[in-house]
């Protein structure tokens, strides 16, 4: 790497010192070197008038000399010149500029010209010549002219002089600039310091928490600023995505649980399903097996019978099947309501008929209270009476032989607003009671009461139906358990008249 | 005579098993509708008792709960018990079986196998 380029890659803080540095160098040098050039011309103009005056006193003492062709004389006259010792040379012309006497310092400077040169002042690099004439007192008129050569010495020795003066005066300002300069950048390099410190730590640790020092309101306090606010929105980004993730995942722990809970209802509805098969092909399969046992020897009522018994499960195993293929056109589709105005005691009458056999073989006592008039209500019959038969069905079901079970209409209103007239069909058993928990699940798919586990079947799908059903109509249904703890009151309100007297509903 | 009492909610079902139990030759049948009812008799008549075939399931008081209440007390542990249900879960049939019953007939079963049941309960 070159100077340029490590100077180039070097820290802030090393570029702002030798900035300084570099500056204040350059600032001194230059003033000095001004200074130094400024006085050395001062020196010269003083020291070509000093010898300038020096030349015309002597001039003057030679003037009589000079008038009187005395050589002699001038020559002690200029041995006077000794006081001045960078005065190396000296020479007096005649009137008619012929050499006339001389005075040197050295024997081998002994070389005046014979003619003298021209008047005036000359510089060269070592040595300053100076040719001047000498005026008579009173004429003013040229008697002759002195001619002096000086060295530089004196200015040289001057120079040295300074050149150590300015050199030590370099060295301080430059130490002191340096220490100045190595205090005060910490003013700039302190907080981008911080500042890239904390950008590092931020991103090794993936720590976004972390702030940057604010130090004052420059540039780099703007900057820092910004980097602060840039953190915060990376961290509430970073938070918020973490709570949305968090939320995400509960949700779908949500839909899987229910995913699961939904995949169990149905293999629970398919086992129940397969229990409800077995039964009625059980009884087939027995009365059969006794007709073919019995075939020589029993009657003809005996076998007769049998036979009645296989009809009457085999219509057992085909109302299973149509409750299978209901269900499978329940999920696919709608179900047609055809409503008509009729009288909803014949209904119920019909339930209770198809029933009759049931309550009797448990011993079970029916309690109609139904007014003694024609209930006039618009609904689909088959629908109704499925749903009576269901919810009946499950009372008998679940109550014990020998205990009571109540049917009971009554005048009724529904909604809340347009509230409009309807009746209420109350069935009230006396059977085991729902667990209160289970009272709103048990009109969903494939859910039955936990109690039901104790043996009584069914497809869990009954009240699910039931529900959709009379909503289709609707009306409202519900399950409660009885206030003197035994057994359930299913409660069903359906308004007397329809807006739509044909409609298709998707009943699940 | 082997006093045999079975228990089952559908009544139809009784019939067919009482049936099936006379042509096998067992004439001294108890039959009973509920689980709750053949419970008290056998609390009544456990003596003479010599097999007892419950339904599994039956609302209020099953198989398993009838079971549940023989096996806690020793007076019972003459009578050997058979279940009969519709349930055909290999799982379920196991763990009745591993819980103490004499055995298992899932419906429809053949009369053959329930004879073969009671001839081992009966000897």
């Amino acid at each position: 790497m070159s100077i340029k380029e490590r100077i180039y890659h070097s820290k802030i803080k090393t570029k702002l010192v030798l900035l300084t540095m570099l500056i204040l160098g350059i600032t001194t040098l230059l003033l000095s070197s001004s200074i130094m050039v400024y006085d050395i011309l001062n020196f010269k103009r003083m020291l070509s008038n000093e010898i300038t005056l020096t030349a015309n006193i002597t001039g003057k003492r030679a003037l009589s000399s000079l008038l009187f062709q005395q050589p002699e004389k001038a020559e002690r006259d200029l041995q006077e010149l000794e006081a001045k010792s960078s005065i190396l040379k000296a020479c007096f012309f005649d009137q008619d500029g012929n050499f006339f006497a001389e005075y040197s310092t050295d024997e081998a400077l002994h070389i005046c010209p014979k003619k003298a040169p021209p008047l005036g002042e000359r510089f060269t690099f070592q040595t300053l010549t100076i040719h001047q004439p000498i005026l008579s007192k009173i004429s003013t008129t040229q008697q002759g002219s002195i001619y002096v050569l000086s060295d530089l010495r004196e200015i040289y020795d001057n120079l040295k002089r300074y050149f150590i003066v300015v050199l030590i005066i370099m060295c301080c300002v430059i130490g002191i600039g340096y220490f100045l300069a190595l205090q005060l950048q910490k003013i700039i390099s302190g907080p981008l310091e911080d500042l890239s410190e904390t950008t590092r730590i931020a991103l090794r640790k993936r720590d976004y928490s972390v702030r940057a020092k604010h130090f004052y309101n420059d540039e780099i306090g703007v900057l820092t600023n910004t980097f602060n606010q840039f953190m915060k929105a990376v961290q509430d980004g970073r938070d918020n995505l973490e709570a949305k993730v968090h939320e995400r995942t509960a949700d779908l722990e949500r839909e899987k649980l229910k995913a699961e809970q939904a995949n169990r209802a149905k293999s629970e509805f398919l086992r129940n399903m397969s229990h409800e098969f077995r039964t009625p092909l059980h009884a087939m399969k027995a009365y059969s097996s006794f007709g073919v046992d019995d075939y020589d020897t029993a009657s003809r009522e005996q076998l007769g019978s049998y036979f009645d018994r296989i009809a009457l499960v085999t219509k057992r195993l085909t109302s299973l099947v149509e409750a299978l293929l209901s269900v499978a056109q329940l999920e696919s589709g709608k179900q047609k309501f055809v409503m008509k105005e009729q009288d909803l005691r014949k209904s119920i009458d019909q339930v209770v008929v198809e029933q009759q056999a049931l309550i009797n073989e448990k011993d079970i006592e029916l309690k109609l209270d139904i007014p003694d008039k024609p209930l006039m209500v618009f609904y689909d019959d088959g629908k109704i009476v499925q749903v009576l038969v269901n919810i009946l069905g499950n009372a008998i079901k679940f109550t014990e032989p020998g205990k009571k079970i109540t049917l009971a209409v009554s005048g009724a209103y529904i909604g809340g607003k347009n509230r409009k007239q309807a009746y209420r069909i109350e069935i009230i058993d006396q059977g085991i009671g729902i667990p209160d928990k289970e009272l709103k699940k048990i009109f969903d798919k494939f859910i039955q009461s936990s109690r039901t586990n104790t043996g009584a079947g069914g497809t869990g799908l009954g009240l699910a139906i039931a529900k959709k059903m009379i909503r289709g109509h609707g009306g409202r249904i519900w399950a409660e358990n009885n206030k003197n703890g035994v057994g359930a009151k299913f409660t069903i309100i359906i308004p007397k008249k329809q807006d739509k007297l044909e409609k298709e509903v998707k009943v699940i | 005579m082997a006093l045999i009492v079975i228990a089952d909610d559908d009544t139809f079902n009784c019939d067919i098993l009482s049936e099936m139990l006379r042509r096998m030759g067992y004439d001294n049948i108890k039959t009973f509708y509920s689980g709750k009812s053949a419970w008290e008799y056998i609390q009544e008549d456990y003596q003479n008792i010599s097999v007892a075939i419950l339904d599994k399931m039956m609302p209020c008081m099953g198989g398993r709960d009838i079971f549940k209440q023989m096996r806690s007390d020793s007076k019972y542990d003459h009578i050997p018990v058979i279940f009969q249900s519709a349930d055909a879960c290999d799982k379920h049939i196991m763990e009745d079986l591993e819980s103490g019953i004499h055995g298992y007939v899932a419906k429809p079963f053949d009369p053959e196998s329930l004879q073969e049941l009671l001839d081992k309960a009966l000897t």
